[in-house]
């Protein structure tokens, strides 16, 4: 049902004749895209910049469909996001997670919120500075419980730094990303939340950096550190290349090449993930 | 990691094979905006598209457009290493009491672009401008 009314949203939102058009004023590409968890980022990482276009005093509505193939499983996400004065941004996603080899399927719900604590993207020589919090809830604990996690729902919360150099690399500007997450979340929540014997967090690295080939496609490179605590299989890092083209304001598409390691004892996991967005 | 270098060899490439212009060098800057005359063109492609912004164009009701334009290509062709004169005020002063917000600042930033895009303006060269225009947003923000 919530896909339905995600899938809903996304048309109603891709749809650039749709009358209620929001009045924004932020410079192309600097929403960044969304992420499989919904907050706005890289394809994996949130970065510090607020979803959508507004700016202070308007808002701005997102909605997001991607789709993750690697070897042995697909994921799918699809989510709406709304920000206000671009300094509070808050997105729900919804994740199925098709374990293609094995049969069944996992899955997760996220409701994210992030504001903005300290500088400017694009304007300031301090980085923006963002906090966000995303609490995850998987939609059957039948896999999870039974690979040895302890929780069918988790709290991450995470601190990400984003800034811009203007002029940087060959004339182009360079987009910089470094996010600090507590986690306790067993392949980012799909199954579940710390293990039996351990309920600690964990403070996980994540990084991206983008390069603005023109004003509206960036060539990207993503790393997100993860814990590896279920003893069941190996859990792996994520890193990813992506290219996002921002075809205007409202519209923008992500395509990435993605290494996800090794998933529930199937190693090596790599694929494609494309991504489109529809932005108010 | 093998895999990690492999990406990064992989990104580094991508650059390599994908751009071939170079960072531009501050004082050639003038020269790439056309000197004065592609700065006045830049300038008035630039007011054009300001006048006709609803959200903005306000600010600018008690305005003498022509001193305004002539201040504007003062201050761009002194920031970009022209041999000018600037006669103007202090970014500071001459946005005090402006109440400009982000919003506004981003709009302009957004028309500043579509000028210099209307006026073939390369991208590095832009990027070059661009660098040097958006550290003043605290001078002239909220204040
Ligand atoms: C792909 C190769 C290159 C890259 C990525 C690169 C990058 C940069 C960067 C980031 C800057 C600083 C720009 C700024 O502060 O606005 C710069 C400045 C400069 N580059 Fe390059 N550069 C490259 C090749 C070259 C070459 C081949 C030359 C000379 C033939 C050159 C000459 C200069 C000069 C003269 C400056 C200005 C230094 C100054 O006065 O501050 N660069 N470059
Ligand atoms: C990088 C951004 C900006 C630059 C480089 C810039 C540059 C200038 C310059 C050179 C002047 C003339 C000062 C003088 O006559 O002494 C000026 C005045 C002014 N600017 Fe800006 N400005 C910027 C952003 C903005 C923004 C975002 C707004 C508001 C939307 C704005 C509104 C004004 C107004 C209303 C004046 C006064 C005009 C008058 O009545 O004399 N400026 N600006």
């Amino acid at each position: 049902m919530l896909q339905k009314i995600l899938i809903l949203c996304l048309c109603v939102v891709a749809g650039i004749h749709h009358p209620v058009i929001a009045d924004t004023s932020k410079v192309i590409a600097t929403a960044g895209a969304t992420t499989i968890e919904g907050a706005a980022g890289g394809g994996i990482v949130p970065w510090a910049v607020i979803n959508g276009y507004a700016s202070t005093e308007q808002w701005s509505a997102t909605a997001m469909s991607t789709l993750v193939t690697v070897d042995d499983f697909t994921l799918q996400a699809v989510g709406a996001s709304l920000s206000v004065d671009n300094r509070f941004e808050v997105s729900l996603t919804k994740q199925t997670f098709d374990l293609d080899t094995m049969g069944g399927k996992l899955g997760q719900d996220i409701i994210g919120i992030k504001y903005k604590l300290a500088g400017e993207l694009l304007y300031t020589s301090l980085p923006q500075i963002s906090v966000g919090l995303q609490y995850k809830r998987v939609d059957d604990f039948t896999i999870p419980n039974a690979v040895g996690a302890r929780n069918d729902w988790g709290l991450d919360a995470y601190l990400a730094a984003s800034k811009v150099y203007f002029d940087a690399i060959a004339g182009r500007n360079l987009v910089t990303n470094l996010t600090l997450r507590a986690t306790k979340a067993n392949q980012t929540g799909l199954l579940g939340f710390g293990t039996t014997t351990n309920n600690d967090y964990h403070l996980q690295t994540e990084v991206s950096v983008a390069l603005l080939l023109t004003d509206n496609i960036a060539l990207g490179y993503e790393y997100k550190q993860k814990p590896n605590q279920l003893s069941f299989a190996k859990e792996d890092d994520w890193q990813d290349i992506f290219m996002a083209w921002f075809i205007n304001k409202h519209l923008s598409l992500v395509g990435a090449y993605a290494n996800l390691g090794s998933i529930a004892g199937f190693e090596r996991q790599k694929g494609w993930y494309l991504s489109i967005e529809g932005t108010l | 990691m093998l895999t990690t270098r492999h990406y990064f060899s992989a990104l580094m490439l991508g650059l390599l094979l994908l751009l071939t212009a170079c960072a531009s060098q501050p004082s050639q800057l003038y020269q790439q905006l056309g000197g004065t005359q592609g700065i006045a063109q830049i300038t008035d492609r630039f007011l054009v598209n300001l006048s006709q912004d609803k959200r903005i164009v306000h600010h600018f009701a008690q305005t003498d457009i022509e001193i305004f334009r002539q201040r504007l290509i003062e201050h761009l062709c002194v920031i970009s290493g022209g041999e000018c004169q600037y006669n103007g005020a202090s970014m500071y002063d001459a946005h005090i009491g402006l109440h400009i917000n982000q919003a506004d600042f981003d709009a302009v930033v957004g028309h500043l672009i579509n000028a210099l895009k209307q006026q073939n303006v390369p991208i590095a060269t832009r990027n070059a401008l661009l660098a040097k225009l958006a550290p003043m947003y605290q001078d002239i923000t909220y204040h």
